[in-house]
């Protein structure tokens, strides 16, 4: 690699050695996963069965839903902390837009209409962010003001107490099923088949990914980064608004603060899927994987009668093992 | 990290670690580090749960297993009450599976939810908010499964355990009133109006204040928040302080201790002893600073935690015992109302 | 400039023009307006007791974004610093809560809360996870540790008039009239800046951080370097913890989650100050002042807590665009020459 390419890429200079890595450690995450899985069938009857796993992943929709944004976000603007892309306001986002839902509905308007203005709000907030980032603003440090101006918002138009989302679309939203899933799975679904498909096995996909690893590059390929990031903060920003209506129709309700309850997990959820990626980057699938496994986990440890102070701890090291196993293994077979 | 060349600053940070497992290993070994004075009653607040058992003629819970799902084990109420309930189902022989939400609305449906898969013989809600439960709670009577609330009620709960929330307020909000002479400024903490007790107890400081007209509410109201509480309402309660100097805050309300701690410390640092605390809960920390003469903290309300949480297991025990003629609607524990005269014996006799 | 072009940050510095200067005064500019607008706005706010008192409250956040600082120079972030600083405040509360002497609880509250340091150490400098996944994973595990450590969460609290003068000072003390915080957020803040700008150590952290391609060519020192980093700022967050333990006279579960992400904030602000974004100690200071100075402005002035979180996010908003903007109207007249990229930094002295 030519110096003048990979400096500008500090994480991809850190990680070249492990693009090596042999075609089984991509499955050192999975492997995890399935061995969890089957312990935790093993452990509790209660496991498999339907209506517990459509719980799972019931609790798992929202987190992934947001996760596969942000997911975007990191692609598009590589995964480099300092400067690469992210996005805090996602938590936020999603608050911001079960509360304008929800105060919409409960003045009148149709669910339909409610639904839009939710989205409008959260494009709007994507715009900004977007934007932002194209003219040259670090994301982490733009996308902490719209976390906390959309928070601030959130406040503002539900007056601090929770805003009831009733009426039989939100009501559908939460109990309905759809081919026999929960609307919120369904809905999980089609956006994961949208936008792991769009990121996998497009151009706009590929073109995401090489802008995210090396920007020099793509723009000498005749890619415009601007485009793509812009896009990606646009994307992140829409799928944190569905993401907060589901949530809202699952709580009934729009709670003040919510945003903050679920920014860790969004965030987790999104780069753990780097776990199951064999090039340890971050992709959608890894994203629902990450998300189905998190709910999955939680799930377990309640049917085991585990004391839950323990899930933090089980989600942080069983992170770091299989981190830690491809990290070591890949730099083992480099040498 | 080994041994390799390490740079000066690196360097002295080894040594200084060095010295710190050092003085690890001699607390581990001597009390000669201790504090010469006798320890007294300073003991750290421990959430053990020693129910006062009751119990003459309690069913049996051998063989039921019951799950609890708390909404936050962040401050003393809902961890005691948490410690409580396990503590006497165990004692009566039950199994317990027991989840606690972190104060997330969201995990908070999922535990119950996850509850519901594990087919437990009786499932009990600690804390939570009657809109966003109540989705869930309706599956919980779907699957056939006795529901039990912790303060809160639900139209699915077989019983609530509960203090009398209106109470509580409004003998708080004419304390308050009454101890400064019916008029003057109170500054309050409304961060959470969402929530159950808190909005009771807020809305029965604005009735019982309709007879005072000569009490203002200071605006901005402040916000309490869950994480980092004591220090941010302390430095909160620190610039009203210099807003409203003297004379201009005469009491401070809020729907729990955990802010008023971090006020009352503000507060007494100044000097303003002007100024009255009040909370709700008998935090350890409010307790103390009640006891300090010096201090701010003026007044505070004990829920009987740990009876609550055993009255609530014994209700659960009641009902699958086939007495469920025995368990109330709603069971009130009367709550105590904490000063600066009572603090002491109530301490010792609550065994708070 | 695009997120490629703030990558680019050579190693040397050549001397500052006079319209180069003026983006980088955006951030001190508006720590300036800040303060104009409030003394105009309260009474209150431009005295000496109000802007001691300020101090007093913020030396906490001072003290973890210098901690921060050295890390994200390093090239790396550090989620974790909220679990060094709680661990911290609870094993000194507790051992004072024990009896223990003054300064055992010091240096057992440093000593845990320089045990996660040496865990983020090992994770990202020996097993190779990224910064990111481990310190996050880090902030997981260490909150599940405090809440098995305390019984699922218990706050534990210290009598007041039982707590040794030794610990009380710590949050409470006067040293010379000046809170004891803020002489330790000072001295921290010194040394760190001495450290980072003014020694070996410093230039090769900096390097490493900015070139690690470049910098692997001096061997194993990266691995002790990064490790170092991720150390110190568990130290310094850690003395964070031993202060607000003493200040608020309790260990109450999940506090250090407060300062986290203002200090990701304020030491990013920083490094609007610099040339090349690099962030430095007093730039992180004016970070950490911006925000001290107007979440205190906004309260004096009695804006509801509703419109503060706004408020904060257009003056942080702000205060990023005009540097962009103006950074751009200088870059359309001087261009740096795209080879400093790949220069190696010579080692100065």
């Amino acid at each position: 690699m030519s110096t003048a390419a990979a400096t500008p890429q500090t994480g991809a200079a850190q990680r070249a050695p492990r693009r090596g890595a042999p075609a089984w450690l991509s499955w050192a995450g999975y492997a995890t996963v399935l061995a969890v899985v089957l312990a935790l069938a093993a452990s509790s009857p209660n496991f498999l069965v339907p209506a517990n796993l459509a719980a799972v992943l019931n609790q798992a929709a929202v987190y992934a839903i947001a996760g596969f944004g942000l997911a975007v976000v990191i692609v598009t603007g590589g995964d480099d902390v300092v400067d690469g892309g992210i996005d805090l306001s996602v938590g936020a986002v999603a608050g911001l837009a079960g509360t304008v839902a929800a105060v919409a509905s409960q003045a009148g308007l149709p669910p339909v209409a409610s639904i839009a203005g939710a989205l409008a709000v959260a494009a709007a907030a994507g715009t900004v962010n977007g934007a932002a980032v194209v003219l040259g603003l670090r994301p982490l440090l733009t996308t902490l003001a719209t976390m906390g101006i959309a928070g601030s918002l959130t406040l503002v138009i539900s007056n601090n107490v929770k805003v009831p989302f009733t009426g039989a679309a939100f009501e559908w939203l939460r109990d309905g099923s759809l081919a026999g899933l929960p609307v919120a799975v369904v809905v999980m679904l089609v956006l994961f088949a949208v936008v792991g498909l769009g990121l996998g096995s497009t151009s706009w996909g590929v073109r995401s990914y090489a802008v995210g690893q090396n920007p020099t590059a793509a723009k000498v390929a005749g890619i415009n980064p601007r485009k793509y990031i812009f896009n990606s903060y646009l994307i992140s920003a829409l799928l944190a608004g569905i993401a907060g209506l589901l949530l809202s129709a699952r709580l009934s309700a729009a709670v003040p603060g919510v945003g903050n309850q679920i920014l860790l997990d969004i965030i987790l959820v999104a780069f753990m899927s780097v776990v199951f990626s064999r090039r340890l980057v971050v992709t959608i699938t890894g994203t629902l994987v990450a998300a189905l496994f998190i709910a999955a986990l939680t799930n377990g440890f309640t049917l085991l009668g585990v004391a839950s102070q323990w899930v933090g701890a089980a989600k942080g090291v069983l992170i770091l093992v299989v981190l830690a196993v491809v990290a070591i293994r890949g730099r083992s077979d480099a040498k | 990290m080994k041994k390799s060349p390490l740079v000066r600053p690196a360097g002295s940070l080894a040594a200084k670690s060095l010295a710190l497992s050092a003085a690890a290993a001699l607390v581990l070994t001597g009390c000669s580090l201790k504090e010469p004075q006798a320890a007294s009653n300073a003991a750290p607040a421990s959430g053990a749960a020693a129910a006062p058992a009751a119990a003459q003629d309690i069913p049996s819970l051998e063989g039921k297993t019951v799950g609890i799902a708390a909404k936050d084990i962040v401050h003393d109420f809902s961890r005691v009450v948490y410690d409580a309930v396990q503590a006497r189902v165990k004692e009566l022989g039950g199994k317990v599976i027991a989840t606690q939400a972190e104060a997330k609305d969201d995990k908070h449906v999922s535990d119950v939810e996850n509850l519901i898969s594990q087919k437990p013989d009786a499932i009990v809600v600690i804390l939570g908010d009657k809109t966003t439960l109540t989705p869930a709670l309706k599956k919980v009577d779907a699957a056939g499964i006795p529901l039990f609330t912790i303060d809160f009620q639900s139209e699915f709960s077989a019983n609530n355990v509960t203090s009398d929330n209106w109470a509580i307020g409004s003998t708080v909000a004419r304390t308050l009133a009454e101890d400064i002479g019916g008029k003057g400024q109170v500054l309050v903490f409304n961060g959470f109006p969402g929530v159950a007790p808190c909005r009771i107890r807020y809305n029965e400081l604005k009735l019982v204040l309709e007879d005072y007209p000569s009490i203002k509410l200071i605006q901005p109201e402040l916000q309490d928040k869950y994480e980092g509480t004591v220090e941010d309402a302390k430095q909160q309660v620190n610039d009203a302080l210099r807003r409203l100097p003297k004379g201009q805050i005469d009491a401070v309300w809020s729907c729990w201790d955990i802010p008023q701690i971090g006020a009352a410390q503000a507060i007494d640092a100044a000097g303003r002893d002007e100024i009255k605390v009040y909370g709700v809960d008998a935090e350890p920390g409010a307790l103390d600073l009640i006891a300090d003469p010096e201090s701010s903290y003026t007044g505070t309300v004990a829920q009987q935690t740990k009876a609550m949480g055993a009255q609530s297991a014994d209700n659960v025990a009641l009902f699958l015992g086939g007495q469920q003629d025995k368990v109330p609607t709603t069971s009130y524990l009367d709550p105590v109302f904490i000063n600066k005269e009572n603090v002491t014996e109530v301490r010792s006799e609550l065994g708070l | 400039m695009t997120a490629t072009a703030t990558r680019n940050r050579p190693g040397l510095r050549p001397a500052p023009r006079a319209a180069d200067i003026l983006p980088r005064l955006i951030a001190p500019l508006v720590l300036a307006a800040i303060m104009l607008a409030f003394s105009v706005l309260t009474p209150t706010f431009l005295t000496g007791d109000n802007l001691l008192a300020v101090l007093n409250q913020t030396a906490i956040l001072a003290l973890v974004a210098a901690g921060m600082t050295v890390v994200v120079r390093s090239g790396g972030i550090d989620l974790s610093v909220g679990v060094a600083l709680d661990l911290a405040a609870l094993a000194a509360a507790a051992a004072i809560a024990e009896r223990y002497v003054p300064w055992v609880a010091v240096v057992v509250g440093l000593a845990f809360g320089l045990a996660v340091g040496l865990v983020n150490a090992f994770l990202i400098v020996v097993l190779r996870i990224p910064p990111f996944l481990a310190t996050l994973s880090v902030w997981f595990i260490g909150t599940s540790v405090q809440q098995l450590l305390t019984g699922g969460g218990a706050p534990i609290y210290l009598v007041r008039s039982q707590v040794p003068e030794g610990f009380a000072l710590w949050g409470n003390g006067y040293l010379l009239g000046v809170p004891f915080p803020v002489v330790a957020a000072v001295l921290v803040a010194g040394v760190v800046y001495l450290a980072l700008d003014g020694t070996r150590w410093g230039r090769e952290l900096t390097v490493t951080g900015e070139q690690p391609g470049a910098s692997r060519i001096s061997g194993k020192r990266v691995g002790a370097l990064g490790a170092s980093a991720y150390v110190l700022a568990a130290g310094v967050a850690a003395l964070a913890g031993v202060v607000l333990a003493s200040r608020t006279y309790a260990f109450i579960p999940a506090s250090g989650q407060l300062y986290v992400m203002d200090a990701i904030g304020a030491v990013f602000i920083g490094a609007t100050l610099s040339k090349y974004g690099r962030v430095s100690v007093p730039g992180t200071m004016v970070g950490v002042l911006i925000f001290a100075l107007l979440a205190n402005g906004m309260n004096l002035a009695g804006l509801s807590f509703f419109w503060q979180g706004l408020a904060r996010g257009l003056a942080l908003l702000l205060v990023l665009l005009l540097g962009v903007v103006l950074a751009r109207q200088r870059t359309s007249r001087v261009r740096p020459p795209a080879t400093a990229t790949t220069a190696v930094p010579a080692r100065k002295g």
